[in-house]
């Protein structure tokens, strides 16, 4: 390429960077034939970046940070830069503004200083705000807040561009009876939100309604609206909305209600189509006479090629009798749907032009008859297609119907942890507990394995594809989706008013496509609602039924369960700083409401665990454990945690019978409690029931399967059971998911020396030991080890060192020298140590029946007794 | 009344943009914020220009894309912080990404449209609508063979409307002149290598 013609292309890229005009056709015609194709992809260029521009001029999102600069204020207010100014009306104006804290453009309605009407305007502002402020909806504005700066009231929010219905209506004449029904739809669920916060609108009209650039409906003005609670629902002094929209029973001195916004909405309708109204009059004494006087044009007649489900659905929504239209907008919206189904399918232009009854345009059968039938479904093919199906297919992610699995294609379930949005770190533990608490109400769904959170917790924040999760999991399907707590809570109120916002996918595995994609919201104290709104969308979708919960919930008080999820979040955990405030925090929710057995629950669990690793000294631990698991269930029996930590204190004490009585018992509530399959199935490989042993761990391993202690429990349970080769390859499997846990190394040192590979053994103990950890019970391994590969002194001193840590106090050292004795061959040490672990009832004893290594007691007399004394007689 | 606290922004403005990354992967949610108000309105914008429509029926384009921003800055191992376009330019690839596996999901999907081979495109956006899914695609995929600093430079100029200036702070130019014919350059690079796909 020459240089002169290379300057000409970056000539013209240049204009393209500049957003400068081009003649095209000219710079196409003037270059050579090889460039030719540069200057065609050149343009192609210009109208991607013209695209771009126009995208940035249309939407309404916030501008690049340079916009205040390039933009003077006109003015300011607290935090916003007042740019233009867009209308106003009596009570004040509205302003585009810069919203420099968080650069976006904002809405501003301004309160204007007029000190006689200040008070009305200024709560009439606030309450405006602070109503919008409790419906989070997409297609209702969305309001950002409500201040008082330099004694002026403002309410800044979201800013819409686009035009309003009216407006549209004006430019572009009436619509279709599809986008009316389209835009109902949405403005349905706009008033659905609405209704469910407890508000009515009361001025639903098509100058409050915008449709934004980019198609989004959206319901604005809800400043006349009023709590639907309480009294002064009447709708004096004013006639609140616009009187055209307004039900007939208003003008007889009835209260604004849900019904009557539906109404409105029925004449928005109507209006879209018509251009007009059902009862029309020139002055308000007209409009209630008419009313009075029942004097309506009906749709059908106020234009005639409407389709005829579209007719029934306004008709039936501006029935001037309440009790004849729809009850909720959610039954409005239904019967919207099912009009768009009858008008898509019935094409207006696949009709002939002959007048016919509603009832003969209705009729698919006549079109087959007059069009043939091939011709006919074609269309129907054609516009379900393209009328149809996108409106079904958002009212399919609405409704989950038609999920398209057969039942029981989806027998197992990972919900991966819920993505924190709240842009707060100290909100994770929030996000996590949601996730926690539909993990455990999925457990409700018949015949359905839901994963553990130890194991989806490890696919946090990971950049794995779905299909790739299901099949580390095993599972058909997996839920993923994020938390958010709209609004803030006021200082020192409960965060219970606040809402919280769960949007979550159901992906079907094998095929990687979502079964239904929904937002769930409700107010935070409302939140195990919601978790058993997202489980029954779950069972819809799979076709398995949701038990009816049996686990009595704290009644509605969100801070005491708020507690109870931090507590979880710090228990999870497992750290002594975590267990320790895991425990203030079950505490605390205990103090607000002492009878949540749930928190009770959780408590025993804490102490449990820290008993178990030694943290808290085990008789205090089991006392305090004890005491909480025995409260929560008297609160109330049906909690599976409490009997799963009642049968651990059981079998601590060696009542290995109750033990199993309750694990069954918390097995029968909650049949996905992966660690009660685990811990169940350790206790029956001690008492010898090795084959039921490994049913409950294989459950626990399907349930948990990326769980460390699950997996090495399995391995253990296995060398119990004598399978020495399924328990090194299942150690080995586990100790690659975590080199870093050294009882895995210890176990499979153990399972090695069975088999003869005594090399194999010393490695593995030595890869423990080189982890430097604290548990007694690994360096008694250790010494095992080394005592059956023949270094009696390595052996040796480890057992001086497990003594001292005894003296030292600690408990478990004992178990370890018992094992320490046993692999030196000194029976009599070996029993003394056994008897003193057992008088601390230490649990680990249990495990001298079945675990090989105390083979070399077996013949000894003092083995029988001390086997009765555990309740595990021969 | 919420009595409005002013946040310290002139603070986050000297901020490195490798900094605020690595603060946000700690969990620092300041740090996340100013991300979020540097690049999320751009994304925005940007990403209803990509968005099929039924996209944004099954899910808030606002959601999408802060959602895919959290996992891609917690995803970051290390970010070479040559300049702040390259973190911009990484973002847009994770949403796009997301919007691709949508998609691919919906063209799946057991829905009536496999029934008729004449129907939209269902995953077609507003920007294929415009110019064609053929030209989107050589478009997408000569941009992925320029180098890192031409294809920064064009995001930020003609994806995400940014200015000169910004282009200059995006790829670390000295003037807006500099950035100006940075993006020329980029422009004409990449009409020859989309016109190079088709041929």
């Amino acid at each position: 390429m020459s240089s002169r013609n290379a300057s000409a292309l970056l000539a013209l890229a240049e204009s393209i960077a500049d957003g400068a005009p081009v003649d095209w056709d000219a710079a196409e015609a003037g270059a050579s034939r090889d460039e030719q194709a540069v200057v065609r992809q050149l343009r192609v260029l210009s109208s991607l970046a013209s695209l771009h521009r126009s995208i940035a001029a249309d939407l309404n999102v916030a501008a690049p940070p340079r916009r205040p600069a390039a933009s003077p204020a006109i003015g300011s207010w607290a935090h916003l830069k007042l740019i233009e100014r867009l209308g106003g009306g009596a009570f004040g104006d509205v302003y585009r503004a810069w919203d420099a804290d968080l650069e976006r453009d904002v809405a501003l309605k301004l309160l204007r200083t007029d000190a006689a009407s200040e008070n009305i305007n200024a709560s009439r502002i606030a309450n405006e705000g602070r109503l919008l402020a409790r419906v989070r909806h997409a297609n209702v504005v969305c309001v950002h807040g409500v201040a008082v700066h330099d004694e002026r009231v403002g309410l800044w929010m979201e800013l819409l561009r686009g035009a309003t219905l009216e407006q549209q209506l004006a430019a572009h004449g009436s619509f279709s009876a599809r986008e009316a029904t389209l835009v109902g739809i949405d403005l349905c669920g706009a008033l659905a939100a609405i209704h469910a916060a407890g508000l009515i609108h009361r001025d639903v009209k098509a100058q409050n309604v915008m449709r934004e650039a980019g198609g989004r409906i959206v319901l604005m003005d809800l400043g006349t609206g009023r709590e639907a609670d309480g009294r002064g629902l009447r709708a004096v002094p004013e006639l609140a909305g616009t009187p055209l929209y307004l039900a007939p029973e208003i003008f007889l001195g009835a209260p604004a209600s849900a019904r009557t916004d539906l109404y409105s909405l029925g004449v928005l309708l109507y209006h879209l189509v018509t251009g007009s109204f059902p009862v029309r009059a020139a002055t308000m004494d007209e409009l209630e006479a008419a009313h009075a006087a029942g004097a309506r044009v009906r749709l059908r007649d106020a234009r005639a090629d409407l389709p005829a489900g579209f007719v029934r659905v306004v008709d039936c929504a501006i029935a001037a009798d309440p009790s004849a239209r729809f009850e909720t907008a959610g039954a409005f919206e239904a019967a919207l749907v099912e009009s768009l189904g009858e008008s898509a399918a019935v094409p207006a232009a696949a009709l002939p032009p002959t007048p016919q009854t509603a009832e003969q345009r209705s009729s698919p059968v006549r079109i087959w008859a007059r069009g043939g039938l091939i011709a006919a479904s074609i269309a129907v093919l054609i516009v379900v297609a393209f009328v149809g199906w996108p409106a079904l297919r958002r009212l399919g992610s609405r409704y989950a119907s038609g999920s398209g699995i057969p039942a029981g294609a989806v027998r197992s379930i990972a919900v991966l942890p819920l993505a924190n949005l709240s842009g707060d770190p100290a909100e994770e533990y929030f996000a996590d507990g949601i996730t926690d608490e539909l993990i455990g109400t999925l457990g409700r769904l018949g015949g359905v394995n839901v994963i553990s959170r130890t194991s989806t917790m490890q696919f946090k924040g990971s950049p794995k594809t779905v299909p790739e999760i299901a099949r580390a999991l095993n599972v058909d399907a997996v839920l993923e989706g994020s938390v958010r707590m709209l609004g803030a809570a006021a200082p020192g109120g409960s965060a219970g008013a606040r809402r919280v916002r769960v949007n979550a996918r159901l992906i079907y595995a094998g095929t990687d496509m979502p079964l239904w994609d929904r937002a769930f919201e409700a107010t935070a104290s409302d939140v195990l609602t919601l978790n058993d709104q997202v489980a029954k969308a779950i069972g819809d979708a799979i076709h398995a039924r949701l038990a009816s919960s049996q686990t009595a919930r704290p009644a509605q008080d969100f801070d005491a369960f708020d507690l109870y999820l931090k507590g979880r979040y710090h228990w999870n955990a497992r750290t002594e700083e975590g267990l320790k405030r895991s425990v203030q925090y079950f505490q605390e929710a205990i103090d607000r409401r002492s009878d949540f057995a749930l928190a009770y629950a959780g408590l025993a669990d804490a102490y449990s665990l820290l008993g178990y690793y030694g943290f808290v000294p085990g008789p205090e631990s089991r006392a305090r454990a004890a005491a909480a698991a025995t409260r929560a269930l008297q609160l109330d029996d049906t909690v599976a945690e409490a009997h799963g930590s009642l049968a651990v204190l059981h079998y601590y004490r060696y009542e290995l019978d109750d033990a199993e009585r309750e694990y069954r018992r918390a097995l029968e509530l909650k049949p996905g409690y992966a660690t009660a399959h685990q811990w169940f199935g350790y206790e029956l490989a001690q008492r010898g029931r090795t084959a039921e042993a490994i049913e409950e761990m294989r459950k626990a391993i399907e349930l948990d399967p990326l769980s460390v202690g699950v997996n090495g429990g399995y391995g253990a349970v296995l060398i119990y059971a004598r399978q020495f080769d399924e328990a090194i390859a299942q150690l080995a499997k586990t100790a690659q998911m975590d080199p870093a846990f050294a009882r895995t190394h210890t176990e499979l040192a153990k399972a090695y020396l069975m088999k003869g590979a005594r090399d194999r053994a010393v490695e593995e103990a030595q890869r423990a030991a080189a982890l430097g950890v604290r548990d007694v019970l690994v360096h008694a391994q250790i010494a095992y080890v080394n005592a059956a590969a023949g270094r009696r002194s390595d052996a040796q001193r480890q057992l001086r060192e497990i003594l001292d840590r005894y003296r030292q106090g600690d408990t478990a050292a004992a178990m370890a020298a018992a094992v320490a004795y046993t692999a030196l061959g000194d029976r009599d040490q070996a029993f003394e140590w056994l008897e003193r672990a057992r008088q601390i009832s230490d649990p680990e004893v249990t495990g001298v029946k079945m675990d090989p290594q105390f083979d070399p007691l077996r013949s000894d007399p003092r083995y029988a007794k001390l086997l009765a004394a555990i309740g595990m007689a021969q | 009344m919420d009595d409005h606290r002013s946040r310290d922004c002139a603070s986050g403005a000297v901020d490195t943009t490798f900094d605020l990354v690595e603060r946000a992967k700690t969990g620092d949610s300041d740090a996340l914020n100013h991300l979020f108000a540097r690049y999320l309105p751009s994304l925005r914008r940007w990403a209803s220009g990509r968005l099929p429509r039924w996209t944004r029926d099954l899910m808030d384009t606002d959601d999408l894309v802060q959602e895919t921003v959290v996992r891609a800055v917690k995803r970051i191992n290390r970010f070479e912080s040559r300049h702040e376009g390259a973190l911009q330019a990484y973002l847009r690839q994770a949403v796009i990404n997301r919007i691709r596996d949508e998609v691919r999901r919906a063209r799946r999907s057991p829905t009536p449209d496999a029934l008729d081979d004449n129907a939209a495109d269902p995953g077609a956006s507003p920007l294929e609508e415009a110019i064609g899914a053929e030209a989107m695609e050589r478009y997408e995929a000569a941009l992925e063979r320029l180098r890192p600093e031409e294809r920064e430079a064009i995001v930020t100029r003609v994806e995400m409307d940014g200015s000169y200036q910004d282009v200059a702070k995006a790829l670390g130019k000295p003037s807006a002149d500099a950035a100006r014919m940075a993006v020329t350059r980029a422009l004409l690079r990449l009409a020859q290598e989309m016109s190079r796909e088709l041929a």
